[in-house]
């Protein structure tokens, strides 16, 4: 056979999930050259990426097989290769879970089959100490086997570390080689080389090596057939899982199994080593070897399945699905090995569960066997351990300092979900194995693997990646070859994303400590104030009176009310360079017509309100009412992690902050959070079918097209009416892309009238309702989605009304949710149904010092509304910071602990003491009302003290009337006032005035609704009427 | 006797979330006669507005030569609707460099109408 021009090495390793990928790294132990072949785009593309993610104690396989002498072994092995190898791995134990008598048969036959095995560890439990150790599991649980050695890894992470490791060892490794031929060479005609099989790949590359290893995956079984007549045979078998957010990880500690029983082998529930909680999968035979869609049927049957083990499994919280492929045997059994008729071929194939956990000890068993044939010592040089940078979201203050003085790269938080740097993703990019992909990036940082699914990040991974590698997002694949991520960009982009960072960097003084004026926060912003010149002498420390998070509208607001109201030092913090929040993408115009009595673009909005903050404050009107100066400092490009409310009760709180200049410990006597909202993501609608590119939160495509110039793409579907998939349809429409449709899933639309008109019907765009989306299609880029009419009352997809609808983007415009992960570091507590913090009237949260405002307490229609709150805070938080500062009690304000305000709504009106020290009076939504901000009175509320309430009604009601009415100490109840609006609809927000004097004496205060309904859905049931919560889609403008 | 058929056009109302489809007949002028389906004074001005001269604000962003981020515009005042799209035309075909300043014009007297063409925020 022809080898000429075929390189000759050691090892062709086919493969690169964590089977080749731990081949490859065994083989480095040995003097051999090794080459890593891969057909996909990355590492672990295939099972490997959509795994359980469990290392197996070992019980489950039967005595005497492969799978069950490997999965014993590779448990053992698992703790010092992850050390090792530096991977996420956790043991915490997995519990088989009995609901009945035959599965109680049928873990005690495991119990008695992990003995066989030789598996330590592994004993039965009653009803009572299952429960004990996972109070979450269905109460009908009978016994459960535990096996103290079942763990759970990241798989990516460890294939990863594995060909990392072959890699700096000196293997070569080739992406998007897909191999074509294996022949076998006749060793007589080229004694010399001792090359034993030609390999070569589709693309036409071809290697001739002594030895293969075959971990082909579900490809194994053809690749082995091309070279020995021991036939094996793959038969596919999908997998389908569910991922819910962090907020579910602790559900459970241990992995929860349920036993075999003659319904099935059942599924799992386990918590993951990043904080989620994952259920599946389900077994379905397929025929394609490729296609990893997941079906509505396949979901909907792994949840109901896990409701077995957890009753609460449900759509709720996922925030993603995904399916699998398992490899596996038609005889049940992995191949490990040569065949006996081809020398040199060394199989790891069927490799299905527990393959995984396999994976380290068949590895140095074919990693040894092929040094023996190949007679190749063992390298001196070989160093098991890998370096590993320990991930910023895993440092601790003093870490987080190093890494910024190493690398200021470090001080920029990318992912705020998962809290990735710049610097990590920079790293990432010029890393010894290349990224392909915007997944790969994601898999290696995490970044964009949070609950936003990149909505706020992948906008700004795109400028970096074409600022370090020169692939702008048009060219940069979203996960598979021809994914891109966006239709169009400008052919200069990666070059002006140089200069972007270029000018940055020059500019990086300004994102030090300083004060806005002069620094360019916005360029329109008057610059007549004198540049500030570091703190004004006579503060004795770094305490600050009020520290607000967050520079958008509300922020802005409350760091400038605050300065107005006395405070002695303001600072804001913002992380991004340039103040104005989510306002600076909204091009549109519609804000302001409240608070300036004209119609502005965002833009222009936020440059007002950044001038704002340069001028001082108003001459002090009260004499020595006004500790300060008036400024409002600005600290740009810096992100808060954390505040430390450990010292509230004293009178201070510490904001934990990194930037460009370091890590800050920031402490404040007062905090205003003005975190804002991020949006729901595709993530949270479990839509079946694939993982394509073209898929985009509405803000992030308006970012793209907006911030970066890019087209998202050319036909687009939009899903969800809220204001900004609305705003969104116009843009595109404006940019020359189709505009196929507005589809929504409730009976109304949930954004404003006059954007239903100026942007979809100015433009002829089509609004659907009662319609949405149930699938995706597409392999790289969305071909097309599937769309079904639902039922008004109980929101299904009505079956046989599904349509294909071609289009190559989806825009999800289907609500917001206040964004508060520092809130919850505080400690704060929170309310389910607004999704921000609960309150007071002076916006003060459950911790002393702590506010909240804007889209971070609840979700506003405009933009006007979160500056006006924020100006509440803002005032709140500075008179709060006064009282600190001069000694008084710093808990008057938001009495109780956290623990206390939980109670508020079932506290007695026995606790009347003085004002001082009374008990807040719950605000409580009653009959048609979702919600009110605040959820608390203080009762020193004085009485010509102006308070809103903001309210939104459940459902769409003509000519309401609002009634307020509060209940005395006494039991007597009183109305407190009446309103009344044209038309009440849960996507406009409802304010209603009050004062002090209005409440004074209540011990509760109720708010209630009556009206004419407004749809047809008359007998809307509870249960519709609660999976509508949350979807009040909402965006930052328009005001009407 | 013949009857002359009056015309009504219809829109829906954006004065307020109620969403009042609104009717408006017009004389032989062309003038509003009649507008009926609304409930407020606001709708009446409304529809007798978008009836006789319909005018929009058009807000775009361009591309600015040496410079990642586009510039966002908006036309100063409204524009009559018909003409959105030959407004957008033309907010495409002016050529920016960097820098531009929020307020620059971007194109005077769009498309004849009086109008300026203005910069809403500031680039690099």
């Amino acid at each position: 056979m022809d080898t000429m021009n075929a390189p000759l090495c050691d090892v062709v390793v086919i493969g690169a999930g964590v089977a080749g990928a731990a081949c490859a790294r065994e083989l480095s132990r040995y003097r051999l050259d090794v080459v890593l072949l891969e057909a996909g785009n990355d590492v672990a593309c295939g099972a490997t990426r959509a795994n359980s993610g469990i290392v197996h104690a070992g019980y489950d396989p039967a005595p005497g097989t492969l799978k069950a002498r490997y999965n014993v072994e590779g448990s053992r092995l698992y703790a010092r290769w992850a050390d090792e190898l530096g991977f996420a791995y956790r043991r915490n134990g997995s519990l088989v879970l009995a609901f009945s008598d035959e599965e109680l048969t049928s873990v005690r036959a495991l119990v008695a089959r992990a003995a066989r095995n030789g598996v330590e560890g592994v004993r039965e439990l009653d009803a009572g100490e299952v429960r004990a150790l996972e109070p979450q599991v269905d109460a009908a649980v009978k016994g459960a086997l535990l096996a103290e050695t079942g763990a759970i890894c990241d798989p990516y992470e460890a294939a990863f570390a594995c060909v990392e490791q072959a890699v700096a060892h000196g293997a070569r490794l080739r992406f998007n080689e897909r191999v074509s031929s294996v022949a076998r060479l006749s060793q007589d005609g080229d004694a010399g080389s001792a090359a034993r099989y030609l390999v070569a790949t589709a693309s036409g590359a071809r290697w001739a090596a002594r030895a293969v290893v075959n971990a082909a995956g579900v490809h194994a079984d053809e690749i082995n057939n091309l070279v020995s007549e021991r036939r094996l045979r793959i038969v596919p078998r999908r997998g389908e899982y569910c991922l819910y957010d962090t907020d579910f990880g602790r559900t459970f500690s241990h992995t929860m199994f349920q036993a075999p029983s003659r319904a099935g082998k059942g599924v799992l529930v386990t918590p993951t080593v990043h904080g989620n909680l994952l259920v599946g999968p389900n077994a379905v035979e397929q025929g394609s070897k490729d296609d990893v869609s997941t079906s509505a049927e396949g979901l909907a049957f792994v949840l109901e399945a896990a409701r077995r083990t957890w009753p609460g499994a449900g759509t709720r919280g996922v925030i993603a699905n995904f399916a699998g492929l398992r490899a596996s045997g038609a005889d049940g059994d992995f191949a490990i090995g040569q065949p006996d008729d081809a020398p040199g071929f060394f199989n790891v194939a069927c490799f299905d569960s527990p393959g995984l956990t396999s994976a380290p000890a068949v590895a140095a068993d074919v990693a040894r066997d092929v040094a023996e044939l190949l007679d190749a010592p063992a390298r001196a040089d070989f160093d098991p351990r890998r370096r590993r940078a320990v991930p910023f979201s895993e440092l601790d203050e003093d870490g987080r300092a190093r890494a910024v003085a190493a690398d200021p790269r470090a001080g920029r938080v990318v992912c705020r979900c998962c809290d990735v740097t710049e610097a990590e993703i920079v790293e990432a990019l010029h890393g010894p194995v290349p990224v392909l992909s915007l997944d790969a990036l994601k898999w290696r940082t995490r970044a964009t693997m949070g609950r936003c699914h990149g909505g706020f990040c992948s906008p700004e991974i795109a400028k970096i990646v074409a600022r370090e590698t020169g692939v702008a997002p048009d060219r940069l694949d979203k996960r598979l070859p021809g994914s891109p991520l966006v239709a169009t960009a400008r052919g200069d982009y990666a070059e002006l994303a140089r200069l972007e960072d270029a000018r940055a960097g020059q500019g990086a003084d300004s994102r030090r400590f300083s004060a806005c004026a002069g620094t360019g926060a916005l360029e329109s912003a008057p610059t007549g104030a004198s540049p500030f010149d570091g703190p004004p002498a006579g503060f004795p420390d770094d305490l600050y009176d009020v520290v607000v998070v967050g520079g958008g509208a509300a922020g802005m607001a409350a760091a400038r009310a605050a300065a107005d109201g006395g405070a002695s030092r303001v600072l804001l913090v913002d992380r991004e360079a340039k103040l104005g929040g989510i306002l600076k993408q909204c091009v549109h115009n519609g804000f302001g017509l409240h608070r300036f009595g004209e119609e502005l673009t965002g833009p222009e909005y936020a440059a007002r309100e950044a001038a704002s903050l340069e001028r001082r404050a108003p001459e002090i009107d009260d004499a020595g009412e006004s500790a300060g100066d008036g400024r409002v400092e600005v600290l740009r490009g810096a992100s808060v992690l954390s505040v430390d409310a450990a010292r509230a009760g004293e009178g201070e709180l510490a904001v934990h902050a990194v930037s460009e200049a370091g890590a800050h410990v920031l402490r404040a006597r007062a905090v205003v959070l003005a975190t804002g909202s991020r949006e729901r993501g595709a993530g949270a609608l479990n839509m079946a079918g694939s993982r394509p590119s073209g898929v985009f939160s509405a803000g992030s495509a308006q970012n793209f097209m907006n911030l970066q110039g890019c087209l998202p793409g050319r036909r687009a579907v939009i899903l969800g009416s809220g204001d900004i998939g609305l705003i969104m349809a116009r843009r595109l429409a404006s940019q020359g892309a189709e505009v196929e449709g507005v589809y929504e899933l409730m009976p109304h639309p949930s954004g404003l009238r006059r954007n239903i008109v100026q942007c979809l019907d100015d433009f002829g765009i089509p609004l659907y309702l009662s319609r949405t989306v149930t699938r995706l299609e597409g392999e790289g880029r969305l071909g097309a989605v599937h769309v079904s009419d639902v039922d008004p009352v109980t929101l299904a997809p009505v079956p046989g009304t599904e349509r294909r609808v071609p289009c190559d983007t989806l825009l999800l415009s289907v609500g917001l949710i206040p964004e508060n992960e520092v809130a919850k570091t505080a400690g704060a507590e929170l309310d389910a149904t607004t999704g921000g913090a609960r309150v007071d009237n002076r916006l003060a949260t459950s911790v002393p010092g702590l506010f909240a405002c804007g889209n971070a307490l609840h979700v506003h229609d405009l933009v006007d509304h979160a500056s006006a709150e924020g100006e509440v805070a803002g005032r709140a938080a500075a008179a709060y910071a006064r009282r600190v500062a001069a000694g008084g009690s710093c808990v008057r304000e938001a009495p109780g602990s956290p623990a206390r305000v939980v109670d508020d709504a079932l506290e007695t009106p026995e606790s009347t003491g003085a004002p001082a020290s009374a008990a807040p009076v719950p605000v409580l939504p009653d009959d048609g009302v979702r919600y009110v901000v605040p959820q608390r009175i203080d009762p020193a509320t004085g009485a010509d003290e102006r308070l809103t309430l903001s309210l939104r009604v459940s459902r769409a009601l003509r000519e309401p009337r609002f009634f307020v009415e509060g209940v005395s100490a006494d039991g007597s109840m009183r109305t407190v006032k009446k309103a009344k609006t044209m038309v009440a609809v849960p996507a406009e927000m409802v304010q209603i005035k009050l004062t002090g004097a209005d409440v004074a004496g209540l011990s509760s205060l109720h708010v209630r609704v009556e009206g004419r309904f407004e749809d047809a859905s008359e007998a809307m049931p509870l249960g519709a009427s609660s999976r509508v919560e949350g979807r009040s889609d909402v965006a930052g403008g328009g005001a009407e | 006797m013949m009857q002359l058929a009056t015309e009504i056009t219809t829109f829906t109302c954006i004065c307020c979330p109620l969403g009042c489809q609104l009717e408006v007949a017009l004389d032989e002028q062309g003038g509003v006669a009649e507008v009926s389906g609304n409930t407020c004074k606001r709708g009446a001005d409304y529809a007798a507005r978008e009836a006789t001269a319909p005018e929009r604000m058009v807000t775009a962003v361009l591309p600015v030569e040496g410079c990642l981020e586009p510039v966002s515009v908006k036309t100063s005042a409204p524009v009559p609707k018909d003409l959105m799209a030959d407004v957008l035309s033309a907010c495409s075909a002016a050529r920016l460099a960097a820098p531009v300043a929020a307020g620059d014009v971007v194109v005077a007297d769009v498309c004849g109408t009086g109008v300026a063409v203005v910069a809403t925020k500031s680039v690099p």
